[in-house]
C-alpha cells in the first residue's frame, strides 16, 4: 500500500515555472503598454514607444540590479538504516539579483541550484513600499511569513537543515505565487507589532512521488474562499538595556485540495488542512556587541486532512473495491534552540525538536543537533556539527557534518522581522 | 476553526489598537545613529529638540544589535542623521526600509549624510574584496574621531535644524556659535597636546583612530586585525610583535569592542601599553559630551606618548 501526506519531503519548488513566467510575461505585453525600457532600437509606427526615460542605450548597465552568488558545500559521514559512509556535496548554488523599479518599489529574483542540478527559480517577487507608512504588499513568488523560519534560505539557518516539525509539516521550503500584506504600528515606544496576511494560489509543497503514491494538487480555479492563505502577528518587547523578546503566532491554511493517485486514478477532493504555530524568542546581546545569546521555542499544530493511501479493501489485485483511505487527524510539534555567540566570529549551539508524523500522528520522532559555526569573515562561514534523528520505535540517522559556505557580492532577500 | 477565530479576533485587535503618539508634538524629533551626533544636536537644537541616538557608545558600530525601540524612533523621527561614509551600513538600511518613515527617506529633506563635505582619508583606489573584509568604497568611515570633524558635524547639523524647522533659525544659529566658542577653545587645548605627538609611533586594532593620529602626525605601523573585518592569524600577530619591538612603540589603541585576547598576547609579548579608548560618546565614564570625548582622547593618547615632562619633537 502506497500512501503520502501533504508535507514536502524534499525542498519546496515554486510551482511557477520559468516557462510560466515567460507565458505569462509574454500575455502582459499584449494586453498592457508596452515595458518602455525595453522598447524596440527605431520606432516605426505602431510600433511599441521607445523610452526616453530608461536605459540610455540598449546595451547600457548602469541600471541593472545589483547581483549576488551563494556556495553552500557540505562534507557529512551519515548512518542510515539504509547505509553509512561519507559524501560531499555542492548541496546549493543561489543566483540572486535586486533592484529597485522606481521609488515605491523594489525587485527580487532568487534561482537556486541544487547538486549542482539544473537552476530553478525559488522566488520572485516585488515589494511595493508606495501603499503608505508602515505598510508594504508583497507580489510574486516568495516564501511564507511563517514563524522565525520558514522565510529564511536553508544556507541563512543557524542549523544546517530546518528543523524537524517545520520540515515536517510545512516543508523543507515552502514558497507560494500570491500577494502578501504587511503592516506594523508602534504600541508605546518600545514594542512595534507586525502583522501580515497573503494569500496564494497555492500552498502544497512539491511532494517527492518515490512511493507512487496520492499527490496533494489544489484546484486551478477555485473560489474565493478555497485560496490558500497565511497570517501571522509578531510583536517585539524590550525586556532589558540589552535584552529583547519576541512572540508570535502564525498560521498557514489550504482550504481546499484533492488527493489523486494516478496508478489507480483514485481521487479524493474538497479537502483541507491547517497548521498554526506559537513562537518566543529571546535575545540577549553584550554591550559591545560582541557576545550574544538567543534561545526560543516554536510550536506547531497540524490539523485537517494530513495524508492518503489507496486500501484494496482486503482483496489483492482486484482494484474494483480499492479506495482512497484519509488521514484526517491533528498533531503537534515543537523546536527549541540556544545558541551562544561567544565572539564576533563564533556560536556554538544546540537545536532539539520533536513532531507528531503526519503519516501517523501516533508515532513520534525527534531530532537534536549540536554546532559550532565560525565566521573567518561575514562573507565567509565553517560550520562543524552533529545530529541525530530518532523515529519512535522505528529508525534512527546520525550525522556529522562540515558545512561551508561563502558570499560573494550582494546578498538580498525580502524577509520579515 | 476556534484556532482560526482566535487568530483573526488578535488580528482585528490589533489592527485597531491606536498607536501612541509620537514625540512631543512641541519639539522636533531628531534620531541619530552615534551619540556624538546626538550631543551636538542637542547642544544646537536645545529646547526646540527631541534627540535619540540609536547606539549607546559602547558598541561596534559595525555589529550595532538592532532594537524593538530602534525601530519606532525611526519611524517617528522628523530629522534623522547619520555619519555616512558606509559606518552604518550594517544596520541604517535595514531599519529605513522596515520603518517607512518618508520624511527620513535618503533624498528627503528629513534625511542626512553628515559625511558629506568631508574630506575622507583612505578612499580606496579599486574596490575589492581582495582588499579587505570591511570595505568602505567611500574612505575610512571613523571621521567622529577627527579633531576637526566637530564643526564640521556641528554645521551640517546647524544647516539641517534650520532645513527642517525654519522657525527655529535664530535659535539654531545663536546655539551653534555659543557651541563653536567651547569648540574653539577645546582646540586650542588638543592641539597643544598635538604638537607633542608628532612622529610617535603607534599600533592599532582597528582603523577607528587614524583620523586622530593623523592630525598629529602619530604614525601607525601596524594593525592587530590584518584588514578591517579579517580575524588576526599567528604569523600576522608576529609580524606586529616584530614590528612593535623594532620600531619603539609607544602604545596599542584598541577601543572596548577589540580589547580582546589578540591583543592582551600582544601586549603579553612586548610589553606595549594597551589604551582601550573609547570611540563615541558614551563610550567613557568621562565622554559625556563630543568634546568631553575627544578631551579624554587627547589626554590619555598624549599622556601615553609623550608625556608632558618630555619635551616636543
Amino acid at each position: 500500500m502506497s500512501s503520502s501526506t501533504l508535507r514536502a519531503v524534499r525542498p519546496f519548488r515554486l510551482s511557477a515555472s520559468p516557462s510560466l513566467l515567460i507565458g505569462c510575461a509574454a500575455s502582459s505585453a499584449l494586453l498592457a503598454p508596452a515595458a518602455l525600457a525595453q522598447g524596440p532600437a527605431f520606432t516605426s509606427p505602431g510600433a511599441p514607444p521607445r523610452s526616453t526615460l530608461g536605459q540610455t542605450t540598449r546595451f547600457s548597465t548602469e541600471f541593472n540590479p545589483a547581483m549576488g552568488v551563494v556556495i553552500d558545500t557540505i562534507a557529512d559521514w551519515r548512518d542510515t538504516p539504509m547505509d553509512d559512509g561519507f559524501d560531499i556535496q555542492a548541496r546549493l548554488v543561489e543566483f540572486n539579483v535586486a533592484a529597485f523599479l522606481d521609488p515605491n518599489a523594489w525587485g527580487y529574483v532568487v534561482f537556486t541550484s541544487e547538486d549542482l542540478g539544473s537552476p530553478e527559480i525559488e522566488e520572485a517577487a516585488i515589494q511595493l513600499m508606495g501603499l503608505g507608512d508602515r505598510t508594504t504588499m508583497k507580489v510574486g513568488s516568495f516564501f511564507i511569513d511563517f514563524g522565525k523560519q520558514m522565510q529564511q534560505h536553508i544556507e541563512e539557518l543557524r542549523t544546517v537543515e530546518r528543523p524537524l516539525v517545520l520540515r515536517e509539516y510545512l516543508g523543507e521550503e515552502l514558497g507560494g505565487t500570491g500577494a502578501q500584506i504587511d503592516h506594523w504600528l508602534p504600541l508605546g515606544d518600545a514594542t512595534p507589532v507586525r502583522v501580515s496576511f497573503g494569500v496564494f494560489g497555492s500552498l502544497v509543497g512539491e511532494v517527492e512521488d518515490d512511493d507512487g503514491g496520492p499527490v496533494a494538487a489544489v484546484p486551478e480555479f477555485k473560489d474565493v474562499d478555497e485560496v490558500s492563505f497565511t497570517a501571522r502577528v509578531t510583536s517585539l518587547h524590550e525586556t532589558s538595556e540589552s535584552g529583547t523578546l519576541q512572540l508570535g503566532a502564525s498560521a498557514r491554511v489550504i482550504p481546499d485540495f484533492t488527493f489523486t493517485d494516478d496508478a489507480s486514478g483514485l481521487t479524493s477532493e474538497g479537502l483541507s488542512n491547517g497548521v498554526y504555530g506559537l513562537d518566543l524568542t529571546y535575545g540577549w546581546t553584550s554591550e559591545t556587541g560582541e557576545q550574544g545569546l538567543t534561545t526560543g521555542v516554536e510550536w506547531l499544530f497540524v490539523d485537517g486532512d494530513l495524508g492518503a493511501a489507496v486500501d484494496d479493501a482486503g482483496t489483492p489485485l482486484d482494484a474494483s473495491d480499492d479506495f482512497l483511505g484519509l488521514n484526517n487527524d491533528s498533531g503537534m510539534g515543537f523546536y527549541g534552540f540556544v545558541d551562544y555567540g561567544f565572539s564576533s566570529t563564533d556560536n556554538v549551539g544546540v537545536q532539539y525538536s520533536e513532531v507528531d508524523l503526519l503519516s501517523d500522528t501516533d508515532i513520534t520522532a525527534s531530532e537534536v543537533e549540536v554546532y559550532w559555526t565560525h565566521y573567518f569573515t561575514e562573507l565567509r562561514r565553517m560550520r562543524l556539527g552533529a545530529s541525530r534523528f530518532d523515529v519512535e520505535g522505528g529508525d534512527e540517522e546520525s550525522r556529522i557534518y562540515l558545512q561551508f559556505t561563502a558570499y560573494f557580492g550582494s546578498h538580498s532577500h525580502g524577509v520579515n522581522w | 476553526m476556534r484556532i482560526q477565530i482566535l487568530l483573526w479576533v488578535a488580528l482585528a485587535f490589533l489592527m485597531t489598537s491606536s498607536s501612541a503618539p509620537a514625540s512631543s508634538a512641541d519639539r522636533l524629533a531628531v534620531l541619530t545613529t552615534i551619540p556624538d551626533l546626538a550631543d551636538i544636536a542637542r547642544e544646537i537644537g536645545g529646547d526646540r529638540v527631541d534627540v535619540k541616538s540609536l547606539a549607546k557608545g559602547t558598541e561596534n558600530l559595525h555589529r550595532l544589535a538592532v532594537r524593538p525601540s530602534h525601530l519606532i524612533a525611526m519611524s517617528r523621527a522628523e530629522l534623522f542623521l547619520e555619519m555616512g561614509l558606509s559606518l552604518e551600513h550594517a544596520f541604517v538600511p535595514g531599519l529605513l526600509e522596515a520603518a517607512r518613515n518618508s520624511k527620513i527617506w535618503p533624498g528627503e529633506p528629513g534625511f542626512v549624510n553628515v559625511s558629506v563635505g568631508f574630506d575622507p582619508i583612505d578612499v580606496p583606489d579599486v574596490v575589492d574584496r581582495g582588499q579587505s573584509a570591511d570595505v568602505h568604497p567611500e574612505g575610512n568611515p571613523h571621521f567622529n574621531l577627527s579633531p576637526a570633524a566637530g564643526r564640521h558635524m556641528a554645521q551640517v547639523v546647524l544647516d539641517a535644524l534650520i532645513r527642517v524647522d525654519e522657525a527655529g533659525e535664530e535659535v539654531y544659529r545663536a546655539n551653534h556659535a555659543a557651541y563653536l566658542e567651547r569648540l574653539t577653545e577645546a582646540e586650542a587645548r588638543w592641539a597643544k597636546i598635538g604638537e607633542r605627538l608628532a612622529g610617535k609611533r603607534v599600533v592599532v586594532y582597528h582603523s577607528e583612530f587614524d583620523y586622530l593620529t593623523r592630525a598629529y602626525g602619530v604614525e601607525s605601523v601596524g594593525t592587530v586585525e590584518p584588514q578591517p573585518g579579517v580575524s588576526p592569524t599567528p604569523a600576522h600577530l608576529a609580524r606586529l610583535i616584530t614590528s612593535i619591538e623594532e620600531l619603539e612603540v609607544g602604545a596599542l589603541l584598541t577601543a572596548r569592542w577589540s580589547n580582546d585576547k589578540h591583543v592582551r598576547f600582544v601586549a603579553g609579548r612586548t610589553g606595549v601599553e594597551v589604551l582601550e579608548l573609547p570611540t563615541m560618546v558614551g563610550g567613557s565614564k568621562r565622554a559625556t559630551s563630543w568634546i568631553a570625548l575627544m578631551d579624554e582622547l587627547h589626554a590619555r593618547v598624549g599622556a601615553a606618548l609623550a608625556p608632558e615632562s618630555e619635551p616636543a619633537r
